[in-house]
């Protein structure tokens, strides 16, 4: 029987790329003959993936699977309205407009187009796997009555035990202080101010020596990042190091000489960058919002506040605190037994076996 | 690690952190960012943020510690991979090495460039300097 992963993006490894990569490999392992149909595909992706870039409605066939995974809007949506076949959605949440609208009309316009899709299609799935509750509350909320099961993010913990870059390593290796860190794609719902504003406090009150590094693409003509420089600036806060998208080894060298990870977004579906900081035992201050506390399950320090300052003395807590930072390395430990592969792969299977046997 | 790592409630050390924080201090005045139209920020990216020394003598660290590109890379998987790879390492060394070295050349010649412009600009700064200082005596006269 053949399966089909629909994606309009397939990135290497990005989350949704590493998840397609894993859903894969499961299916080969399960006796299904995978293939994966996207209209683009952006760095390397994995050589054993089957993929497809031109397709039409014609190519699917009746008693083929579809996995459609959403998590923008896309002309894709309404191939899969149309397909006959078995349907099931991945559903990997889409940011609230009204996150991008001051600074970016074309990704507030894509979320939008993408919530409508989303709700468009509510009845065509016989089945939905979220990342996390928060996204099934949201699937829920949006009309679907269809079973929905959480399926975490797949992330490939072997490929994170690589040699970090000595590169990295060599250049902020040389000075003492507190380095922060938060990792994830320049974008207004991460709230990428609020950390800086908490890092201005955590540097006047608790440590001048220390640095923030902001790991994630951005885009250099955009009006938000150039926001966020020029709010650096009217600060006059020093350190804060915006460092584009960087190599995988690169990332993994940033999480090696962070002492925190600070997250003060305000949207997140599951929140990838919450298990990389557990990976490298790096502790994990946040601020409490859609799945964030879902993912962390108890392991790092959850507030309800923005308050910069109060946030700033828990990041000073974390980092002083020897008890509280071993304690915090050790859920943290814990709390990535949930996301190991064989976990997630068994639930994956059960679910699908189970819908399926439904079907018949 | 030990076993009293367990009794700690993250949640409680927060709640008292923040409590303490409360008592002793006064809430942070800090500017809004909102306060930053987007329109206009540019203008102040260029006067304020647009230069910053240490990310220059940061940069033109991280390409010394790279300028140096070798063709060689070392080569992982199974043995008969390994030999597959070798094979096509050694077949492809003619066409490499003399890239490898052209883009050292390049690269050597760039930093070089980025260098002497860097002293240009500490020279400038420093004849500003005295040029001012002049000005200064003169106006004093």
């Amino acid at each position: 029987m053949r399966v089909i992963q629909l994606v309009p993006t397939l990135a290497g490894k990005d989350a949704i790329g590493n998840e397609i990569t894993a859903i894969n490999r499961i299916l080969i392992s399960e006796g299904f003959e995978s293939l994966v149909f996207s209209f683009s595909v952006f760095r390397s992706v994995a050589t054993d993936l089957n993929v497809c870039t031109n397709f039409t409605e014609a190519d699917f066939r009746h008693d083929d699977i579809v996995i459609f995974h959403v998590a923008t809007g896309s002309a894709l949506s309404s191939l899969f309205y149309r397909l006959e076949c078995t349907k099931i959605m991945i559903y990997h949440n889409i940011t609230p407009p009204n996150y991008f609208e001051p600074y970016d009309l074309i990704s507030a316009r894509s979320c939008r187009f993408g919530l409508q899709q989303t709700r468009y299609l509510s009845e065509k799935p016989g089945f939905c796997f979220a990342d996390s509750e928060w996204n099934k509350n949201d699937l829920r909320s949006m009309g679907y009555t269809c079973p929905i099961d959480v399926l975490p993010v797949v992330i490939p913990f072997d490929d994170y035990r690589i040699e970090p870059s000595p590169t990295v390593l060599n250049r902020f290796s040389n000075r003492n202080g507190t380095n922060l860190l938060f990792v994830g794609r320049i974008a207004p719902n991460k709230k990428y101010e609020d950390i800086i504003k908490v890092f201005a406090c955590y540097k006047k009150r608790f440590d001048s020596n220390a640095r923030l590094f902001l790991v994630g693409a951005y885009n250099s003509g955009g009006s938000y990042y150039i926001s966020l420089l020029s709010y650096v600036a009217f600060l006059g806060v020093n350190d804060v190091y915006f460092t584009g998208s960087r190599s995988f080894d690169e990332l993994i060298a940033y999480y090696s000489i962070a002492d925190v990870l600070l997250c003060q977004s305000e949207h997140e579906g599951f929140c990838v960058p919450l298990i990389e900081a557990m990976l490298f035992d790096l502790p994990v201050v946040a601020y409490d919002s859609t799945a964030v506390g879902e993912t962390l399950g108890g392991a790092g320090a959850l507030l309800d506040t923005k308050d910069p300052l109060q946030t700033a003395a828990v990041v000073d807590r974390v980092v002083r605190d020897a008890d509280l930072r071993a304690a915090m390395i050790q859920r943290g430990r814990a709390r990535l037994k949930d996301f190991e592969y064989d976990t997630i792969k068994q639930t994956f299977v059960s679910k699908l076996e189970e819908f399926l046997r439904g079907c018949r | 690690m030990n076993a009293n790592n367990d009794s700690i409630d993250i949640e409680s050390v927060v709640k008292q952190v923040r409590l303490e924080i409360e008592k002793e201090h006064l809430p942070e005045e800090i500017l809004a960012f909102e306060a930053i139209d987007p329109e206009t920020s540019m203008l102040n990216v260029d006067n304020n943020y647009a230069f910053s020394q240490s990310v220059l003598d940061d940069r033109i660290t991280e390409c010394e510690s790279v300028k140096m590109v070798d063709w060689y890379r070392d080569i992982e998987g199974n043995a008969i991979s390994i030999f597959g790879k070798k094979l096509i390492r050694r077949l492809n060394m003619f066409l490499l090495d003399p890239l490898a070295r052209d883009q050292t050349r390049f690269n050597d010649s760039i930093l070089c460039v980025a260098n002497q412009l860097c002293m240009r600009c500490e020279e400038q700064e420093r004849r500003i300097v005295a040029l001012q200082s002049e000005i200064n005596e003169l106006k004093n006269v």
